[in-house]
């Protein structure tokens, strides 16, 4: 069985968080490639470094909100001012603790986020997402 | 909002009626003057019914008196017609003896007091004297007819009883003045008794007014003036001295008044004093009686006044205006009563304002704190709930694996869910550290320089790689809670050490102005420093800029702090640059907290 995706971002500071949900990703077979980023702005680094074609844009990421620092509505901000619209390939998916429900609409009515997920990720979430992506 | 203005207008307007209606107005001065009005009218009432009272009494008192004086008289009156019997009743043969005997049976001093004795007087024809005064010296050969005149007839008093009294009157002419002549005339020509004018007695030392008294006698029974000229044989008389008369008549009576009797122009009887005109009841009567016009006056003596109860109007007045003054007295203390408890109203509505005022703070202050408590609450339980999730996520990956989890990926698990563990244990330390801040705060003398030896000792152990610098200034000895100075302290100077910057030693920098009214406190590194962005924020629960993996911490080491400074009384805040270093700022209040 192939993977579904190519590659999958995790942007979270919890290493914990980052490890669970990368075994859980792995453990899934959806993406070739799974990269964890602690900091918004090195996930940053990181879209940029694919832009350069260092390695590949990824096609899925995880954004938790509460991000030491740069948090993740602040990350999507960076994110719309450094890649033009065709750049921005990725979708992107909240993956939070928070249970503000203010953040939830948030996430909602944002134009570049897919969906939101509260964290941990869940197995029968990421089987509908795979079924999502196996027809193309 | 409008109804509680309107309601407030109410308020107002009551308070004002309330205020006006507290004091002596209008209606309570005119409830006093009528009242006062009224008592003058009852006051003036009465007096009227006591002089009315006093008058009819004072009348009945002088007509009383004037009619005992008449009766008085009629009973002399009575005496001389017993007289007049005992003459006939002796045909003309009455002599001294007989006289004697009668006089002496009408016991004149007894039963007769005003008179001075009772005689005999004589119709003498001039012709007849020797006849007269020849019969007469039979008994009493010095017997003498005086004093001398030149009418036609001569009426001598031919027996007076008794004798020795009247010595003087014993063959006394009454026909030789006028006044004596007339009456005997009048008594003579009209059958009845008369009474002469004002005269003064012979026997009489003192020489006050007098009368005589005439019953007059015939030689036969005589109807017509012919008759009584032709048949006039003589009188019985009756001397009169007035004064005798009216002790005599009225002696025995109610004396509550005072007495003139005057006949024409001349005063028979005077008890007026000299100057009682100007006061008192008067009265004046006029009283026909035996031929003459007697003039009675009365007049209230002292004594009638003193036993005259005229006391009832004055008590009246005086009971109408004591319960007036008692009613000024009321509306008064009503009126003070009233302001006091309006007062005190007042003083208890500002009470309660401010009560309301202090109420309203307190109310402010616990919104404020049950505010804090909920986003602490709050953060809490999600930064709590972080390493829990942590737990959870790893034991259930362990106990799901069928066997195709690598060592190295179970070892990892493992080490998760201890770093997790170790964290709640952490974080459940800061949170009840944080959580003791407030309990009882109690200041002591402090010397700072010797705390923070002490702080230098504990954290040398702790940093003993000799990589942090630590100085500090010249420290003073301060009022102050040691636990939270030192807590601060120690608080301040971890963060400085934590946040050091990776390329060069730490250096940390302690040091203590004095200001006007506080201690100024500074805590300085040269680490990594804080954007100006999250100045503010860094002092907040669980505000964290490095993810906790990076730079250990709970999160709450500045939310103490400033739970700490709050709690001393004074204030905590942030200096920095990114890159270059922070200076933390508290301040110590001088005062005696």
């Amino acid at each position: 069985m192939s993977p579904s995706v190519n590659s999958i971002l995790l942007i979270d500071d919890s290493d914990a968080d980052n490890y669970y949900h990368q075994l859980l990703l792995e453990q899934a077979g959806i993406a070739t490639q799974i990269t964890a980023c602690t900091s918004a702005l090195s996930a940053l680094d990181y879209l940029i470094a694919a832009l350069d074609g260092e390695h590949p844009m990824p096609d899925i990421i995880f954004l938790d909100i509460n991000i030491p620092s740069v948090d993740g509505w602040e990350f999507l901000n960076h994110y719309s001012r450094c890649l033009t619209k065709e750049q921005r390939t990725a979708d992107i998916y909240m993956l939070s603790t928070s249970t503000d429900p203010k953040d939830r609409e948030r996430a909602e009515a944002h134009p570049l986020i897919e969906g939101y997920i509260s964290k941990p990720l869940q197995k029968d979430w990421l089987d509908g997402l795979t079924q999502q992506l196996e027809p193309s | 909002m409008s109804s509680t203005t309107t309601e407030q207008q109410e308020l107002a307007d009551e308070r004002r009626s309330i205020e006006r209606s507290g004091r002596l107005h209008g209606a309570h001065w005119s409830v006093l003057a009528l009242s006062l009005v009224l008592t003058f009218f009852v006051w003036q009432y009465a007096e009227r019914q006591a002089q009315d009272k006093r008058e009819s009494r004072f009348q009945r008192y002088s007509s009383q008196v004037v009619g005992l004086i008449q009766e008085r008289l009629h009973k002399y009156e009575d005496a001389l017609w017993a007289g007049v019997a005992a003459k006939h009743s002796h045909s003309q043969a009455v002599d001294l003896a007989t006289w004697r005997r009668f006089s002496s049976a009408l016991h004149i001093s007894d039963k007769y007091p005003g008179i001075n004795g009772i005689g005999v007087i004589d119709y003498v024809p001039r012709q007849q004297l020797d006849d007269y005064l020849a019969t007469h010296r039979r008994d009493r050969p010095a017997y003498k007819v005086h004093p001398q005149h030149t009418l036609p007839f001569l009426l001598p008093i031919t027996f007076i009883m008794p004798e020795d009294k009247n010595a003087a009157a014993i063959g006394l002419d009454v026909a030789h003045e006028a006044n004596r002549l007339r009456a005997a005339l009048n008594a003579r020509d009209s059958g009845k008794a008369q009474i002469t004018g004002p005269i003064v007695l012979v026997q009489d030392a003192n020489k006050t007014p007098g009368f005589l008294f005439y019953a007059p006698f015939y030689r036969q029974h005589s109807e017509t003036l012919e008759e009584r000229r032709a048949n006039f044989a003589g009188m019985v008389y009756a001397p009169f001295v007035v004064a005798e008369l009216m002790r005599g008549t009225l002696e025995q009576q109610q004396r509550d008044i005072f007495l003139r009797i005057s006949d024409g122009d001349t005063v028979l009887y005077d008890e007026f004093p000299d100057n009682h005109e100007a006061q008192g009841l008067f009265a004046e009567y006029k009283l026909n009686i035996y031929g003459r016009e007697w003039q009675i006056a009365t007049a209230s003596s002292p004594s009638f006044w003193r036993n005259t109860d005229d006391s009832q109007p004055k008590i009246i007045l005086v009971c109408a205006l004591v319960i007036d003054a008692m009613l000024l007295l009321l509306f008064i203390s009503l009126s003070r009563a009233h302001r006091r408890s309006f007062n005190f109203a007042q003083r208890m509505l500002a009470s309660s304002e401010k009560n309301a005022a202090a109420l309203t703070q307190t109310i402010d202050k616990l919104e404020q704190s049950n505010h804090q408590l909920e986003r602490f609450a709050f953060i809490a339980s999600h930064d709590l709930r972080e390493p829990l999730r942590s737990l959870g996520n790893y034991s259930e990956l362990l106990k799901n694996d069928d066997g195709s989890m690598t060592d190295e990926q179970r070892g990892k698990a493992i080490g998760f869910i201890q770093a997790a563990a170790t964290r709640m244990e952490e974080l459940l330390t800061a949170l009840l550290n944080y959580s003791r801040i407030d309990f009882s705060y109690q200041v002591e003398t402090v010397d700072c320089t010797e705390l923070l030896a002490e702080l230098r000792d504990d954290l040398g152990r702790q940093l003993a790689d000799g990589q942090v610098d630590i100085r500090v200034g010249a420290m003073p000895t301060i009022q102050v809670g040691r636990n939270e100075i030192r807590q601060l302290l120690q608080n301040l100077i971890t963060n400085a050490i934590k946040f050091r910057a990776n390329d060069r030693a730490a250096q940390v920098e302690i040091e203590c102005t004095e200001k006007e009214s506080t201690w100024l406190f500074s805590v300085c590194d040269n680490g990594i420093g804080i954007d100006s962005a999250h100045q503010n924020a860094i002092f907040d629960v669980f505000k964290r800029l490095h993810r906790h993996e990076d730079i250990p911490g709970s999160g709450i080491g500045l939310a103490s702090c400033k739970k700490l400074s709050k709690l001393m009384g004074g204030e905590i805040w942030v200096e920095s640059e990114v890159g270059k270093g922070s200076c933390f700022y508290f301040t110590v209040p001088k005062g005696e907290k």
